[in-house]
């Protein structure tokens, strides 16, 4: 796996659930960025993992109307939380 | 898609920044929602969000089919990885429907189900089993074991794939011989679920076929319902926005008269087709399921029904008495004790003859649900300056429109035409409404709009 992607996996697992609003606003502010600049890229790997059964998309009613929730999976635990992930450099 | 239209639509607003729009000295100030990024592709024409809005914007059917609410999936493929199902009938016998939901059918349909519950559980066994037979082999391999006591630490994935491709050459005719013991269970684990498992899918998406069919039948005014569609979908694929597939079986051939349903299932094909009567019984009820394949950046649109709202606002950016819309923005007035708090409104539109129409898009069928909701949308909207509020839902129970107080409810009958629907509303409004004074100075909140619908 990718190591963005499982840095972004280790995010959502560690929070359990996560706005996928709060999730891009977060990872921006990691890579000192702005949202606009991150949040395709946030979208991509979210449907990726999601494709992977690693985490599961849910909508919820927000703010200003509905939101996507990105939750975690036991699937996804399992593999942040190997003693040996793959891809996790020596 | 028409640059001339497509100005009029503001679809994006950096976050952060606002913009502000004076009609009659009332100063507006719209500002981006939680959801904005997922709009910014809007601003490039060749984007699929703007290709899919052109298109649907364009076509009565398209503009409909979109409000109603697939089954939403993801699957890893990677250029198209969402998988939106949409079952459907496209003609339906009456008679067959009371028979369908007798007692006696659903044991068979229960019977089926059961069978194909057995099955996918055996595959699961083998596939267990099959798996921990590959682990015994992999364990067993000498240069697989040494190699990984040896190895001290983390293990990357590239040592992995290596070590996998080294065993699968050296053991080669093991597992083939393992796998031939399998072939022959799969298949025929496989013939057993080809028939049951689509007529048991299709009879548990009976009544959104069925509610499909009643929402295409009542609001778009064709001579063939299944021609229509078809040329639709077909422009959907030309302009390469969505891939497809389609799954047709015949419940009428099994169900009523007990032979091997008529079936047909297309990939990705260029002009579909679609049946409406079925080849082999002569039936009407043929359950079609239309997966459409469409890229991760549409996956929030979906799934936060904000697609719904931005087809209305480009369908409306065609009329000519629009003169700029924003779609899904917080706009709040600037008042003189400084701003109000901001309104979420899905379309805020200015007209020529500057009055404010405001349109709450829903997908929501429920006219209960509605409602209070057009309640609520009142109450958030006191004191905040307004022409006319329109709500559009995919409910065919309303064969007229609402009309509620300042507010305007329409109903899936309403969207082939509701360009000239709305058009039509506002020239009235114009005719009606007394000659509208200008105001001279900024409006204090919760001082109600001069203007009235009534």
């Amino acid at each position: 796996m990718d190591k963005e992607v499982l840095n972004i996996l280790r995010k959502i697992v560690g929070l359990k659930s996560v706005s996928l609003y709060d999730l891009a606003e977060s990872y921006a502010r990691e890579k000192r960025t702005q949202v606009t600049k991150v949040f395709d890229e946030v979208n991509r790997i979210v449907f990726q993992l999601a494709s992977k059964t690693l985490v599961t998309l849910e909508v919820t009613e927000g703010i200003d109307g509905l939101e996507t929730w990105v939750k975690s999976t036991p699937t996804g635990e399992t593999y942040v939380k190997s003693p040996v992930p793959l891809g996790r450099e020596a | 898609m028409s640059q001339e239209y497509r100005d009029k639509v503001v679809p994006y607003v950096i976050p952060g920044t606002s913009q502000e729009e004076v009609v009659d000295g009332i100063t507006y100030q719209i500002r981006n929602t939680r959801q904005e990024e997922t709009f910014r592709q809007f601003q490039s024409p060749n984007s699929p969000q703007s290709e899919l809005c052109d298109v649907t914007s364009e076509d009565d059917i398209l503009r409909l089919f979109f409000f109603i609410k697939p089954d939403f999936s993801i699957h890893p493929v990677e250029e198209f990885p969402l998988v939106l199902g949409f079952p459907l009938f496209l003609d339906f016998d009456e008679k067959f429907l009371g028979f369908v939901f007798d007692e006696s059918v659903k044991k068979k349909i229960d019977g089926m189900k059961d069978k194909s519950e057995e099955v996918e559980k055996s595959l699961k066994e083998i596939s267990s089993k099959m798996l921990w037979k590959f682990f015994t082999v992999a364990v067993s391999d000498r240069q697989v074991s040494s190699r990984l006591q040896r190895k001290r630490g983390h293990v990357k994935e590239q040592e992995v794939d290596d070590l996998v491709s080294g065993l699968m050459t050296r053991r080669k005719n093991q597992f083939d011989s393992l796998m031939a013991d399998w072939v022959n269970v799969f298949s025929s684990l496989y013939y057993a679920q080809e028939y049951s498992l689509p007529i048991v899918q299709a009879y548990q998406s009976l009544d959104t076929a069925k509610e499909t069919l009643d929402i295409l039948s009542n609001s778009v005014i064709v001579m063939d319902l299944a021609e229509a569609l078809r040329s639709s979908l077909s422009k959907l694929i030309s302009r390469r926005i969505c891939r497809m597939r389609i799954e047709s079986i015949c419940l009428e051939c099994y169900l009523r008269k007990g032979v091997e349903p008529y079936t047909m299932i297309q990939k990705y094909p260029l002009e579909p087709t679609l049946d409406a009567i079925c080849n082999k019984c002569g039936g009407k009820s043929i359950y079609h399921v239309i997966k459409m394949e469409a890229p991760y950046s549409l996956g929030p649109l979906f799934q936060e029904n904000t697609l719904q709202e931005f087809i209305i606002g480009y369908t409306l950016a065609k009329s000519e008495v629009i003169k700029k819309l924003y779609v899904h923005k917080k706009v709040n007035v600037l008042a003189k004790e400084g701003p109000s708090s901001g309104v979420q409104i899905n379309i805020f539109a200015i007209t020529k003859n500057n009055r404010i129409l405001l349109v709450d898009v829903t997908t929501s069928k429920n006219l209960n649900k509605v409602m209070k909701d057009v309640d609520a949308k009142i109450d958030a909207l006191r004191g905040f300056p307004y022409d006319m509020l329109v709500f559009i839902t995919p409910s065919v129970e309303l064969k007229e429109y609402l009309d509620y107080h300042k507010v305007r409810v329409f109903g899936s009958r309403h969207l082939q035409k509701i360009v000239s629907h709305i058009g039509y509303l506002l020239d009235e409004y114009e005719k009606t409404s007394a000659q509208k004074p200008i105001p001279t100075q900024q409006p204090t909140l919760g001082e109600e709009p001069s203007q009235n619908l009534k």
